[in-house]
């Protein structure tokens, strides 16, 4: 196998993801007065508006649903953007692929820090609800971490096949964008869980609930189910074998594709 | 530690995907460039790119590359720093490789031009110790002084390319792998370049560069190759390489004019 194959090649780079990723967050930013803080201010607005909206909708006390909200709708964008960003990770980074020989893992690994660095930030509004809210904190809390990690890899592993077969695929992209925006309503994060009542199985069979919810439920106090981090040990084995496999297979192609 | 690149018997075919109509096909197949294009099994368009080539270099060599438009020489070089991997053959290297393909790719517009040597600096893995050193040599050899701590967008084309050159010139490697560039340079400036060139090849050990300016060939170069149609046409000392496809180049003109 190539270096710029070797996925084990691109996690020995970070030096070059990572510093690629916190260049995308300057830039992103950059001549705006309040640069990244616009995440902070975006994810408030939202979580604050819907929280009135739907706290009526749905009958909810703010203090238990406002958090919910804000935790959701971290981990959701999070898990969506990171997503759609790998589906165009190779196109979008053509240039330099063609042109540096790179392991190419490093441009989906560029992606998931760039996220995560916008989900740091974004851990900002949930300590201020947090606070308002009276949330304590408790050692449940620490499940976040492998959680975060379980989901990471994860993404890792979607995104990098995702990535490779949009250079192939033109069409995968905007699907994938379309069957996210469905996922968004379908999965518990403007509504509970509970609220399915006999129609649980809605999200117990939902990829992305589980997803979510091994983030969301540390942050607000709850050990995620057994069921929750199985699927995510599971799904991560073969996501990791179906990348893998794929890199062996056609990722000596994306420098041709893009 | 010697340096050296061998090529054993690399050949390079690629599908183009979405050449479709029949009258595309056709146009291409007219159109007449040195790449040979057939139809595989799926019904792909397969670019037979490099045909059976062998090369070995080592310390002290330094390989001119010619040929006309489309003959491989951009994917010879691709295919020798690993961006491109063979179909058939191999190819084997010791030693750092540089690389300078296209030589647009890395500026960031909005970025300054310090900023921009920073990220050069991490594209090309110069160690983070020897960035002040990479930057002192960069500013050295572009001239633009204060200049550098301006967004990049606010520079003259010429600024841009000088930049761009310094920023590509200023690495230390065992093996340098260039696509000629310096044409697009003026008098004054290609006359620097030229003369920084030459020093740089004293530097690094191995160079291996693609151009049209014969001229510079054969002032850098003690090797040389002259691809036609993805295959080695001619291989031997830099100036009977040259004598031989200024010869082919006359022999097409006289067919033309005819």
């Amino acid at each position: 196998m190539s270096p710029t194959t070797s996925i084990a090649e691109a996690f020995r780079q970070w030096r070059i993801w990572w510093w690629l990723a916190r260049r995308d967050i300057r830039s992103r930013y950059r001549g705006s007065v309040l640069g990244p803080l616009w995440l902070v201010a975006t994810l408030g607005i939202l979580v604050g508006g819907l929280s009135i909206v739907y706290g009526a909708v749905f009958n909810q006390p703010l203090k238990t649903f406002i958090p919910y909200l804000t935790t959701g709708f971290m981990v959701w964008w999070f898990v969506s953007v990171s997503i759609t960003e790998c589906c165009t990770a190779f196109i979008n980074n053509s240039a330099l692929i063609r042109n540096q020989p790179l392991p190419i893992a490093i441009y989906v690994l560029q992606t998931i820090a760039r996220n995560l660095i916008i989900l740091a930030t974004n851990i900002i509004v949930f300590l201020a609800v947090a606070l308002f809210c009276g949330l304590r904190p408790s050692l449940i809390n620490l499940f976040v971490i492998p959680g975060l990690v379980l989901v990471s890899i994860l993404l890792f592993s979607v995104g990098l096949c995702l990535a490779i077969i949009c250079a192939r695929f033109r069409d995968i992209p905007h699907l994938v964008a379309n069957l996210l925006q469905v996922a968004m309503l379908l999965t518990p994060i403007m509504f509970l869980k509970s609220m399915l009542g006999p129609r649980a199985a809605f999200a117990d069979f939902n990829p992305f609930f589980h997803i979510v919810d091994a983030i969301r439920g540390p942050l607000l106090g709850q050990t995620p189910s057994a069921l929750t981090w199985s699927f995510l040990v599971l799904t991560n084995l073969f996501a990791a074998a179906a990348s893998a496999w794929l890199m062996r297979r056609a990722g000596h192609r994306v420098a041709y594709l893009v | 530690m010697s340096a050296f690149l061998k090529l054993h018997e690399v050949s390079v075919r690629f599908r183009v995907y979405g050449v479709g109509s029949q009258s595309l096909k056709k146009k291409i197949i007219s159109f007449g460039t040195g790449g040979r294009l057939a139809r595989d099994a799926a019904n792909h368009f397969v670019v037979q790119a490099l045909d059976n080539i062998s090369l070995e270099l080592k310390d002290g060599d330094r390989l001119g590359i010619i040929g006309a438009n489309g003959s491989g020489k951009s994917t010879l070089l691709r295919t020798m720093v690993g961006i491109y991997r063979p179909n058939e053959g191999s190819v084997s290297s010791q030693g750092r490789i540089a690389t300078i393909i296209d030589h647009s790719v890395g500026l960031e517009l909005q970025a300054t031009g310090l900023e921009n040597v920073q990220a050069r600096a991490v594209l090309l893995g110069v160690q983070k110790a020897d960035w002040p050193t990479y930057t002192e040599r960069v500013g050295d050899i572009c001239e633009l002084g204060d200049y550098l701590s301006m967004p990049v967008h606010t520079y003259s084309s010429g600024m841009m390319m000088r930049l761009n050159f310094a920023l590509s010139i200023s690495i230390d490697p065992d093996i340098l792998v260039l696509d000629e560039w310096l044409s697009v340079a003026d008098a004054a400036f290609r006359n620097k370049a030229a003369a920084l060139m030459e020093d740089l090849v004293a530097r690094s050990r191995v160079l291996i560069i693609a151009s049209h300016n014969l001229e510079l060939l054969q002032r850098l170069c003690n090797r040389g190759i002259f691809l036609k149609g993805g295959a080695l046409a001619k291989e031997g000392e830099m100036h009977s390489v040259i004598s031989s496809y200024l010869l082919g180049a006359h022999e097409l003109s006289s067919v033309t004019s005819r």
